[in-house]
């Protein structure tokens, strides 16, 4: 059984929507600035990728929002990014209703609790109750859309909606559903600036994917979220692309660092591609997890060598636009993959300067009228959590390119 | 169709003598409590004391519990690690969080932190068997447990798996109580849990902890638990699951009759109970109800210890006479089929469903 991207939906912090997002990448425009937004002492200081809206104003990108006053920032992004990819999916009522949903988030709803921790007393007992477990994320959007069909929650922490994708297709390969909404999504909070920063892992300026002076990450928040549907019921609609292979592997190495050879990274790779059917010669274009810390960047640069020799594909990773937006993260890569290959251009790697290794040159300037055929995605997590993704670009009704 | 498959290890650490497995032999003691907290193992016999000191009780509760199922399977190797944790590892989120407004985001130990993501107690459980396959964690109320065995269902329908690893996890802390308790949810007093029955409710459901481990196989064993058949789960209305049940049976060549033993999440809660009974008795006229959380407590991940029940009564035949919800009467020998039903206690629109056949 193929399963099929017929729909997409993004917010994060270069646009409330695909578009906006697909615009930023062909321009290289990062999102990243001084927090003005979340309430830390790094306020002002610290750069980070904020969405510019209120949870009043994201409210106001939502219709018919029926849960009220109770709500989370990681329930608004996610209901926003999954609205726009089932109108891009064209879902009839009756499909949304019978659709699956896999979620992934990170943090839950740590935005609200973290804020009300000492007033837990004169809180709404519905945020420590229920709203603060990731679960609840996926559960409202849920709500929200009328489903009646399984519904779930992945967390395997900076890979959790990687594996999303992966569920939602093993969930039609299985007969298990016919359409699966899939992604993730976390809001930036003081809870993780504060954990990454403990970790000196925190870049006090714009981050450096694979560049030589990289001295960690900036978080990001976002949703993302896509469409996925059996080849059954495709119909003649239009197809973002093919999810060809996939794999989930453990590092096994530590329980917040990466193995300085990729071996984690470099299994999951072999392995996608090998469930693809594809050489390595045949990948177009490596969406990297590249979130900027040198342990990442090392690890997986020493696995994309040991897969692919001497003949690396051309690579990026969008944390310089974005910043690492945790749960949202796999499926936010995912998406900009594929919007690469449906719209044939290569956007840069942001603020790469010097090489670490001269073997691991990511991709430097815009390149548009190139035509890609699979990409390759990556999202490593805690926990030695690794996931790889394939995807092929088809035409209507699913003909391969 | 699935493809067969067996429980063949089975582990539970829990507020009840589970941990030898002796719950069915020693007397439980229902003694008042406002919350369950298990009967801590002695850690230090199964990790090495230098990495005890900083690891979080969920971390060493995941490790023992797998530990202890692989052995109880005399399994060689796990295919694939999965854990399902509703609420993750909470003592680690709360003591960042106490650090963050204490230190006023200065000067913050990690530990904590990495120690809070939900998938840590699957990493660890990975680290420690050295184990680089499949691994990943569900969190998604008190259905994360039942979606880490769908996922389990599907590696081995997919050819990938011969052997895993599934188990369901949630703690509790002092703070949890203290910070969950604020509204009418869990109750304020402490009450007897065993004075919970069918028409005998409790103002508040009695919170707990629980973690359970256990190995699936697609080889069955002689010391095969029991069989597997399917799990549902499903974000829906009482209205839709009379058909949604009956279909579920159907997909496994099974009538509603043949359902010889019933196991329920309920915590004595009226609102909550209540409407599950009745949907129970609708489908099931005469058939025997049995629950759990009366042991344990309300969590999340509490329906892993009623699938360890489950598999522990068709295997040993045994049963304590404090399981049953309604009064029956039940011949233990003619128990073929069970099927345990739960409604998540705080999302009244999620459901799920395990089917389990003796071997």
């Amino acid at each position: 059984m193929r399963v099929f991207v017929t729909g997409m939906g993004v917010i994060s912090s270069i646009g409330v929507n695909v578009n906006e997002n697909l615009k930023a990448l062909q321009q290289g425009r990062t999102g990243i600035k001084p927090i003005s937004g979340l309430d830390t002492i790094h306020r002002g200081k610290w750069p980070a990728a904020e969405i510019d809206l209120t949870n009043t104003q994201l409210l106001n990108l939502i219709p018919n929002f029926n849960q009220g006053t109770r709500y989370t920032r990681g329930q608004l992004l996610t209901i926003i990014a999954a609205n726009e990819a089932i109108a891009e999916a064209k879902l009839s009522i009756e499909e949304q209703k019978d659709m699956a949903i896999v979620g992934g988030n990170t943090v839950g709803g740590i935005d609200i609790t973290e804020v009300n921790y000492r007033d837990y007393q004169t809180t709404d007992p519905y945020y420590f109750n229920q709203a603060h477990p990731g679960g609840e994320t996926t559960r409202q959007l849920a709500d929200y859309l009328h489903t009646s069909a399984f519904t779930s929650t992945i967390n395997t922490a900076c890979s959790s909606s990687a594996n999303a994708i992966i569920l939602g297709t093993r969930l039609i390969k299985n007969g298990r559903a016919k359409r699966v909404l899939v992604g993730g999504s976390d809001p930036l909070t003081k809870f993780s600036l504060n954990g990454f920063a403990s970790l000196m892992i925190y870049d006090e300026e714009s981050c450096k994917p694979f560049d030589a002076r990289h001295q960690g990450l900036n978080l990001g928040e976002g949703g993302a979220f896509l469409v996925l549907e059996s080849e059954d019921v495709l119909g003649k609609k239009d197809i973002y692309a093919e999810v060809l292979g996939y794999a989930n592997r453990n590092d096994a190495f530590h329980s917040s660092a990466s193995s300085p050879n990729g071996e984690g990274a470099y299994a999951t790779i072999k392995q996608a591609l090998k469930e693809a059917a594809l050489m390595p010669e045949q990948i177009s274009f490596v969406h990297a997890h590249g979130t900027a810390t040198p342990n990442n960047d090392t690890s997986e640069g020493e696995a994309l060598k040991r897969i692919f020799k001497t003949n690396i594909p051309p690579f990026a990773s969008s944390k310089s636009y974005v910043g690492h937006t945790l749960g949202a993260a796999g499926a936010l890569n995912a998406i900009y993959a594929i919007l690469a290959m449906k719209y044939s251009f290569l956007f840069p790697n942001l603020n790469f300067k010097e090489a670490m290794d001269e073997q691991l040159i990511p991709i430097l300037k815009v390149k548009k009228k190139i035509n890609l055929s699979y990409v390759l995605s990556n999202a490593f997590g805690f926990g030695g959590n690794n996931t790889s993704i394939v995807f092929g670009k088809v035409n209507k009704g699913g003909d391969n390119e | 169709m699935n493809k067969p498959i067996y429980v063949n290890g089975i582990h539970s650490i829990s507020p009840q003598a589970s941990f030898n497995n002796l719950f069915f032999d020693s007397a439980v003691e229902p003694t008042p409590r406002k919350y369950f907290q298990i009967i801590a193992p002695k850690y230090r016999d199964y990790i090495p004391a230098k990495q005890l000191r900083r690891m979080a009780k969920q971390m060493k509760l995941g490790l023992i519990g797998a530990q202890k199922a692989i052995e109880d399977a005399n399994s060689n190797s796990v295919d694939a690690i999965i854990v399902g944790t509703g609420n993750g590892n909470i003592s680690d989120t709360q003591k960042f969080l106490n650090s963050i407004i204490d230190n006023k985001e200065r000067m913050l130990i990690p530990t904590s932190f990495v120690q809070s993501t939900n998938n840590i107690v699957a990493g660890s459980i990975a680290l420690m068997l050295k184990n680089k396959q499949y691994n990943t964690t569900y969190t998604h109320h008190s259905a994360a447990f039942e979606i880490s065995l769908i996922d389990a269902i599907m590696l081995f329908a997919e050819d990938k798996a011969k052997t895993i690893l599934v188990g369901g996890i949630d703690e509790i802390t002092e703070e949890t109580y203290e910070h969950k308790s604020q509204g009418d949810l869990w109750t304020k007093e402490a009450l007897n849990p065993f004075a919970i029955k069918e028409n005998n409710y409790i103002q508040g459901a009695i919170m707990g902890e629980s973690s359970s481990f256990f190995i699936l196989s697609s080889q069955r064993t002689e010391h095969s638990y029991a069989q597997l058949l399917d799990v549902k789960v499903i974000h829906t209305s009482f209205e839709s699951l009379d058909k949604i049940l009956l279909d579920f049976l159907l997909q496994n060549n099974i009538s509603r009759s043949q359902i010889n033993l019933l196991i329920a999440g309920f915590n004595g809660v009226e609102s909550y109970d209540k409407p599950q009974q009745k949907f129970l008795q609708n489908n099931f006229k005469n058939t025997p109800i049995a629950f759990y959380k009366h042991y344990v407590g309300e969590h999340p991940s509490a329906s892993a210890f009623g699938f360890w029940m489950a598999n522990q009564i068709l295997s040993s035949r045994k049963i304590d006479a404090n399981i049953w919800y309604t009064k029956q009467s039940i011949k233990l020998n003619d128990i073929e089929y069970v099927l345990l039903f739960q409604q998540a206690y705080l999302s009244e629109k999620d459901f799920a469903l395990i089917l389990l056949k003796k071997t």
